[in-house]
C-alpha cells in the first residue's frame, strides 16, 4: 500500500470530482486508491467496499476478458486506449435506458503515472459513449436509407428515361417554374433541335409560336394551381404540314405530396383527326343515301301507286261500262287518263334523273345556248296547264342572255319550278319568269302570286327526309321530289338557289348559275 | 544527417519486430488477419517533411499523435490519408455495412490502432535506449499536412529530424498504406543511432 499523497495533486482532485466519466486510481499493486462516485453509483458500490481492494477482485470482468494485460502494460509505462467498438467496455455497467444495448459502451484510457522516472500507479478513465453510439447508429441507418432512396430514385429515373425514349409520344418534364428538366428524342418530330437544347430552358425561351407558348403556359400554371391533370389540344405547323396534337399535363408529387414537376405527354393525332373527319363525311353520306333510299321507297309506295290505282279504275270502268257511257263521259275519262299518265311520266323522269344524280352517273353535258329560246321550248309543255287554270305566265328574259348548262337538266329545273308555281297559284293568278345576267352569273327567277309558304316549310323544301308534297290549288298531286331534284341539279352546276315566300302573297325562287363552270 | 543503408536495415529490423507484436495484438482484438511490414525508411530534416509527404498524401490526413519524453523527447505519429483510415477501420472490423465517413466511434478505433502501433514502436525505442519513455494520451486529428506539422513539440533551437517509416498494413488481403513518423531532436536521434549501431 502506497501513500496516497504520492498521487495527490490538484489535477487528480479535479478528476475525481467529475461526475460525467469514471475515474479509478490504482497503485502499482493494482489496488484501488481512489474511485469516483460516477462509477460507484453505476456499480452500486460504496467507496469503503472497494478502496484498498485489488481492482481485479472488485471488477472480475477485467481478468475474465483478459483485459488485465493492459494494466500490466501500464505498469511497464505503456499508455492504452480501448475503443468501445473493439472492447465494448473495460468495466461492465448494465445499460438501463433502453434495450439497444445490454451494457454501457465505454471508451477507456489506462495511463501509467510516473514519479521520478518510475511508474507509481495507474489512472483509469472510463467514458460512457452509449448514447452517442446509438445516435451514430441512427444516423448510419438514416444515411443508408437515404443512399438506398437515392439509388432507387436513380434507378427510377433510369427506368423512366428508358421508357420515355421508346415512347411514340413527345415527353417533356417541366419544373414548377416551367423550366424544362427533360425532353425525349421525339421532340425532334416537331423541331430541328435535339432534346439537350431544351434542358433548363424556360417555356418562354422556346422557339415556338407565341400563341402556342401562351396556351401551354396557361395550362401548366393551371396544373401548378389545381394540382390536377390538364388536357390540351393544339395545332402546330411544322415543315409545311398541319399537325394536330393532344397533350396531357400530369402533376408529379414528391414524398411530402408537394407538386414537384409536371410531365407533359404530347401525342400526334393528325392522322386520327383526318380519319375522324373522313369517317364523319362517310357517315353523312351514308345517312343521306339511307334517307334517299327511304324517299325512293316512299315515292314508289305512294306517289306511283295511287295514280296507277286510279288509272286501273278508269280502265276498268271504260272496259266494263263502255257501252253504257256517253261520248262526253268517255272523253272526260280519257282526259283524266291523259293527265294522270302525264303526271306519272313526269314523276318517272324526275325519279330517274334524281336516281342518276344520286348514283353520280350523270355527267354534265354543258352547252352554251340562248336562254330566251330555251325557255320558249320549256313553256310549250306548260302553257296548256296554265291555260287550264287560267294563269298568265309573264316572261321577261332578254333575248341576248346566253347560258352554259346541261340543257336536259336545266329543262327539268325550269319545268319543276314553273309547274310548282302553277300548282300553288289559284285560277286567274300570274306566274312571272324573269332572267338577268352579268359577267359572272345568270339569275333566273320564277315568282307566283300563289298561296305562299311558311318559313318552316321553306327550310324543309330541300331536305330529302322532310320534304312533303302538298296538293295544289286545284288538287294537283306531287311527290315533293321536284325541288330536291332542282337543288341537286343547281349544285351540280355550282350554282345556288334561294327561296322567298310569304303566305297568301306568293313565292319567288331564284336560281343563280355561274357563266363559267369549273 | 544521413542514415547508411546498414543503419536503415537495422532500424527496419527492430521496427519490424515491434510491429509484428502490434500486428498480433490487432489480430487478437479484431479477429482479422493483420500483417504490418516496413518497406522503406527515410530520415529527413523536419522542415522538409511537408514536401516529402505531400507526394504520397494529398488529401486531408488522419493522424494519431503521441508525445514522448524521458531521456529522449519527441513526437510519434501514425498517419493515413482519409480514405485509407476509413478503409482500415472497415476492413479491420469486417464492417459489411460500410460508411464512407469517419464517425466518432471509427475515430476511436483509429486511436486504438495508432496507440498499439505507436506504443510498440516507442517501447522498442525505450528498450533499445534502455530508458523508460513516458508518453501522452494518444490524440487523433483530421487536418491538412501543414496543420499537422504545426502540432509538433518544438523545443529550443535544436535541429529536428523526422524518421519516416513507411508502412503497409495487410489486412484481410487488402494493402492499406500508412506512415509512422518519429520527430526527434539531434541529440535524441544520435543516441538512438548509436544504440542501433551497437546492435549491428
Amino acid at each position: 500500500m502506497q501513500n496516497l499523497q504520492v498521487y495527490s495533486n490538484p489535477i487528480l482532485d479535479w478528476l475525481f470530482d467529475q461526475n460525467y466519466f469514471g475515474v479509478i486510481l490504482l497503485n502499482n499493486d493494482l489496488n484501488i486508491e481512489e474511485i469516483n462516485d460516477w462509477l460507484l453509483e453505476k456499480k452500486n458500490l460504496k467507496k469503503i467496499q472497494v478502496v484498498s481492494k485489488n481492482i481485479l477482485e472488485v471488477f472480475p470482468e477485467i481478468s475474465e476478458r483478459n483485459l488485465d494485460k493492459y494494466l500490466h502494460d501500464a505498469l511497464s509505462g505503456i499508455h492504452t486506449f480501448l475503443s468501445h467498438k473493439i472492447h465494448k467496455y473495460f468495466i461492465k455497467v448494465p445499460y438501463l435506458k433502453n434495450k439497444d444495448f445490454e451494457f454501457e459502451q465505454h471508451k477507456t484510457e489506462i495511463s501509467p503515472i510516473f514519479k521520478d522516472e518510475k511508474v507509481y500507479g495507474i489512472l483509469i478513465r472510463v467514458e460512457d459513449v452509449t448514447d452517442r453510439v446509438i445516435n451514430e447508429l441512427k444516423l448510419h441507418n438514416t444515411i443508408k436509407k437515404l443512399e438506398q432512396t437515392n439509388q432507387l430514385a436513380n434507378l427510377n429515373i433510369k427506368k423512366f428515361h428508358s421508357l420515355a425514349e421508346h415512347l411514340p409520344d413527345i415527353v417533356v418534364r417541366f419544373n414548377k417554374d416551367l423550366n424544362i428538366e427533360y425532353a425525349n428524342k421525339r421532340i425532334r418530330t416537331i423541331t430541328n433541335l435535339g432534346p439537350e437544347e431544351f434542358y433548363n430552358k424556360n417555356i418562354s425561351e422556346l422557339k415556338f409560336p407565341e400563341e402556342l407558348k401562351e396556351l401551354f403556359k396557361r395550362e401548366l400554371l393551371k396544373v401548378v394551381e389545381t394540382k390536377k391533370l390538364q388536357q390540351i389540344k393544339f395545332n402546330y405547323k411544322y415543315e409545311s404540314k398541319d399537325l394536330t396534337f393532344t397533350a396531357s399535363a400530369i402533376p408529379e408529387f414528391n414524398a411530402q405530396n408537394e407538386l414537384e414537376t409536371i410531365l407533359v405527354v404530347c401525342r400526334n393525332i393528325t392522322e386520327e383527326e383526318q380519319a375522324k373527319i373522313k369517317l364523319e363525311k362517310y357517315n353523312q353520306e351514308l345517312e343521306k343515301l339511307n334517307t334517299n333510299k327511304d324517299k325512293l321507297f316512299s315515292i314508289i309506295a305512294h306517289d306511283l301507286r295511287s295514280p296507277f290505282n286510279y288509272l286501273l279504275n278508269v280502265v276498268d270502268v271504260l272496259d266494263e261500262s263502255f257501252e253504257e257511257l256517253s261520248q262526253e263521259e268517255i272523253k272526260r275519262f280519257l282526259n283524266e287518263f291523259k293527265l294522270t299518265t302525264r303526271n306519272i311520266y313526269k314523276l318517272l323522269v324526275n325519279l330517274l334523273t334524281w336516281a342518276n344524280l344520286q348514283r353520280g352517273t350523270i355527267k354534265l353535258n354543258l352547252l352554251k345556248f340562248n336562254l330566251s329560246e330555251f325557255i320558249e321550248n320549256v313553256l310549250l309543255v306548260l302553257n296548256k296547264i296554265a291555260e287550264n287554270k287560267n294563269i298568265e305566265i309573264k316572261i321577261d328574259v332578254g333575248k341576248d342572255i346566253y347560258i352554259t348548262a346541261d340543257p336536259d337538266l336545266l329543262n327539268i329545273v325550269l319545268r319543276n319550278l314553273l309547274s310548282n308555281a302553277l300548282k300553288f297559284t289559284p285560277e286567274g293568278g300570274i306566274v312571272y319568269l324573269t332572267a338577268n345576267a352579268n359577267n359572272e352569273f345568270v339569275e333566273i327567277m320564277v315568282r307566283d302570286t300563289g298561296v305562299g309558304m311558311s318559313t318552316e316549310k321553306i327550310q324543309s323544301l330541300f331536305q330529302v327526309d322532310k320534304a312533303k308534297s302538298e296538293r295544289g290549288t286545284a288538287g294537283e298531286k306531287g311527290s315533293g321530289l321536284g325541288l330536291i331534284l332542282v337543288k341537286d341539279i343547281i349544285d351540280l352546276h355550282q350554282g345556288s338557289i334561294n327561296v322567298e315566300s310569304e303566305i297568301g302573297k306568293g313565292t319567288a325562287i331564284k336560281i343563280k348559275l355561274p357563266k363559267v363552270i369549273v | 544527417m544521413l542514415l547508411t543503408n546498414r543503419q536503415k536495415d537495422a532500424i527496419a529490423e527492430v521496427i519490424n519486430i515491434s510491429f509484428s507484436r502490434a500486428a498480433k495484438s490487432l489480430n487478437e482484438l479484431t479477429g482479422s488477419r493483420v500483417v504490418i511490414s516496413v518497406p522503406q525508411i527515410d530520415l529527413i530534416e523536419v522542415h522538409k517533411l511537408e514536401e516529402t509527404l505531400e507526394n504520397i498524401i494529398r488529401d486531408e490526413i488522419t493522424s494519431v499523435h503521441q508525445i514522448f519524453h524521458g531521456s529522449i523527447n519527441g513526437d510519434a505519429l501514425l498517419i493515413f490519408d482519409r480514405e485509407s483510415s476509413i478503409n482500415l477501420v472497415n476492413t479491420l472490423l469486417k464492417e459489411e455495412d460500410e460508411l464512407q465517413d469517419l464517425t466518432e466511434s471509427m475515430k476511436e478505433v483509429i486511436i486504438e490502432v495508432g496507440n498499439i502501433v505507436l506504443s510498440a514502436c516507442l517501447s522498442m525505442f525505450g528498450n533499445i535506449l534502455k530508458v523508460q519513455l513516458k508518453f501522452t494520451v494518444p490524440k487523433i486529428s483530421l487536418n491538412s499536412l501543414s496543420q499537422m506539422i504545426q502540432t509538433f513539440e518544438f523545443s529550443e533551437a535544436e535541429i529536428k529530424y523526422a524518421l519516416i517509416i513507411y508502412m503497409d498494413f495487410l489486412v484481410e488481403g487488402k494493402n492499406i498504406k500508412g506512415t509512422l513518423i518519429l520527430v526527434m531532436g539531434l541529440t535524441s536521434l544520435e543516441k538512438f543511432i548509436d544504440e542501433i549501431d551497437k546492435l549491428g
